[in-house]
């Protein structure tokens, strides 16, 4: 699947925010043609992919969110928009009349919450995501990003019901990017992450919310266990590290935020999303050659060496590699 | 020899008295629409097109389920909101509706891509303004290149099809606007021989010949050759490389300009690139 940025502007400033390099380097005035939607559509319809992520930045903040949204709707696309569900009220509104108006199944939010508590936000933010979620609950499935050990879950099982949102949490590992600091979670921490997220077993099957796994946790922190339950929970787990292709407003592409920096390219270069993949596959390939995942025991993994685990994301190996040589990434 | 196609007013005495020519009717309202495309089809005559101008965004216009299978041109201001004209896209995709933008507003460029996209056919309307020609050319190339099916983008995908190096391209037919092969008439049933002579009351008869007689006077004869007055007047247009596609289209009406011509040559060579690329698939329908 692509994600395209509609906008690079945020309207948060989380303090995890493995996007915030890259959004720092694009020009404030930096938003999605039509000419451009126009030419992705086009080659996402060539690859044969009907599926489109959005997000920014705040996508929401796009001039002509809903009339995009609305485009590729009529182009035949699923659509799944990342926001951060904070937006003015008549933006709300707008988005809310329009996308009430269409299946779930065609659309869906994924809304990233931040707990209030642990991640204070400016006044008025959470006004504003509840009047989201108020608005489009149904339509929505939470996102948490865990950038600290002793995270808490119980406020989005709280928003979950209080606001019928969709039984499902996508769970992001928070990624370390080059060249600035942000909170994330280190490789010797993940072992305590994944049993406090087993912690809350309890919640997910009381109120039927499916864990799904965002990228780069390790196959081996797991128990079998634990395993058992995720699997049982939500039919599978993943331990890959994708890539996924993010497209800026200016068609240019790389593998996900933490490694924009790194071989940035055009889409324009490219004849098919699939061209896009096998280059950034070749390009994590060619990283794990060197450095083959978190931990020392990754390079004779089986798991890893049967490709059912990535051994943690590139992100952490960068950055890890960071420490033992200056910009590693130079050899590639 | 074909008889030229006449664009009419929908006057239901002048038609009755029209004989074997094709007709494009303009109408002046949208349930004259239906009327229009009745009362020609129900004389036995061939309808063209039903040809009207309006004044309110595309988004406005309410598409009536009774258009289907008319042949409909359709001049309007601009698209609209995206948001606003959503609902009616399937609805404007099942009809056979061209959709006549005005050039020279650059938001004009993107509705017609967007709508190409989604099916809908689409024309540029090149008034007196000068139009953005950088954003025009990447519109053209879309239009002839674009990499997935999409709905014709006049005059472009016309002139890809019909372009031959041996021949003048005569694109003025994709707005009924091409001396020679439409004549213009007004109520009283003159005869002109483009929209702007009839505008400016030049007329060349004062009534159709019968379609046994040709029309074959002075007047006619110097009307569709009037290109060949741009060389006679040492115009601009008569050095630009560009001439073959464009004929003067656009300088001839006081325009010429570095931006016109560079656009005019590369519509040239992309046509030129279709054409040696001799791709089989149909670029589009022809709009007659």
């Amino acid at each position: 699947m692509a994600n395209l940025l509609l906008t690079t502007r945020c309207v948060r400033s989380c303090p995890y925010c493995f996007a915030r390099n890259e959004m720092a380097q694009s020009p404030q005035s930096d938003t999605v043609s039509w000419e451009n939607i126009i030419y992705l559509a086009d080659f996402l319809v060539r690859s044969g992919e009907h599926h489109i992520a959005l997000l920014g930045g705040e996508p929401t903040l796009h001039p002509h969110f809903v009339d995009i949204v609305l485009y590729l709707l009529e182009r035949g696309f699923h659509i799944t928009v990342f926001t951060s569900g904070v937006m003015s009220d008549e933006r709300l509104e707008d988005v809310a009349d329009h996308v009430t108006r269409i299946p779930p199944d065609r659309i869906q939010f994924v809304c990233n919450l931040n707990d209030p508590e642990q991640t204070p936000a400016p006044e008025g933010e959470l006004r504003r995501v509840e009047a989201f979620l108020t608005a489009l609950g149904p339509w929505t499935t939470p996102g948490f990003n865990i950038y600290r050990t002793d995270f808490s879950l119980d406020f989005i099982f709280h928003n979950i019901t209080r606001f019928g949102m969709q039984g499902l949490l996508r769970i992001g590992l928070a990624s370390p990017i080059s060249q600035q600091e942000n909170l994330y979670i280190k490789s010797e921490d993940m072992k305590n992450v994944i049993d406090r997220l087993y912690s809350y077993r309890a919640l997910f099957e009381k109120l039927h919310v499916k864990p799904n796994l965002d990228c780069g946790f390790p196959l081996c922190y797991f128990s079998d266990e634990q395993l058992g339950w995720f699997f049982r929970m939500s039919g599978g787990a993943n331990f890959g590290c994708g890539p996924a292709i993010d497209i800026k407003p200016n068609m240019d592409v790389y593998s996900c935020f933490p490694l924009s920096g790194i071989h940035k390219r055009s889409l324009f270069e490219f004849d098919s999303l699939q061209d896009v993949a096998a280059f950034y596959i070749d390009l994590h390939d060619r990283i794990r050659q060197d450095f083959p995942g978190v931990f020392a025991q990754c390079a004779t993994c089986t798991y890893r060496h049967d490709g059912r685990c990535s051994g943690g994301g590139v992100c952490h190996l960068l950055r890890d590699a960071a420490h033992e040589t200056p910009n590693p990434c130079m050899s590639l | 020899m074909k008889l030229p196609t006449l664009v009419c007013p929908y006057n239901r005495a002048l038609l009755e008295g029209i004989d074997r020519h094709d007709i494009v009717v303009r109408v002046e309202q949208l349930p004259d629409i239906t009327r229009a495309a009745h009362d020609i089809r129900s004389s036995g005559k061939n309808l063209i097109d039903v040809v009207i101008e309006v004044d309110q965004p595309l988004s406005d216009i309410p598409i009536q389920e009774d258009w289907h299978g008319i042949p409909i041109a359709l001049f309007t201001p601009e698209m609209g909101r995206f948001r606003d004209i959503a609902h009616q896209v399937p609805r404007i995709r099942d009809l056979r509706m061209h959709v006549y933008l005005p050039a020279e507003n650059p938001e004009n460029l993107t509705a017609c891509r967007i709508l190409s996209s989604l099916g809908i056919t689409c024309c540029l309307v090149f008034g007196t303004a000068e139009p953005d020609w950088t954003a025009l050319s990447d519109l053209m190339a879309y239009a002839v290149f674009g990499p997935v099916p999409h709905a014709p983008i006049e005059p472009f995908g016309y002139i890809a099809r019909q372009y031959s190096p041996d021949a003048y391209t005569l694109w003025g037919s994709v707005y009924y606007d091409e001396p020679g092969e439409f004549l213009h008439l007004d109520g009283d049933g003159r005869v002109a021989l483009s929209s702007a002579a009839l505008l400016s009351g030049s007329y060349i008869a004062d009534h159709i010949p019968p379609a046994s007689e040709p029309l074959d006077t002075e007047d006619y004869r110097q009307g569709i050759t009037a290109w060949r007055h741009l060389f006679l007047a040492d115009h601009p247009c008569r050095a630009c490389e560009g001439w073959r596609i464009c004929m003067g289209r656009f300088g001839a009406q006081g325009r010429h300009a570095p931006g016109c011509s560079r656009f005019a040559a590369d519509m040239l060579t992309e046509v030129e690139q279709y054409r040696t690329e001799n791709k089989t698939e149909p670029l589009q329908e022809d709009l007659s």
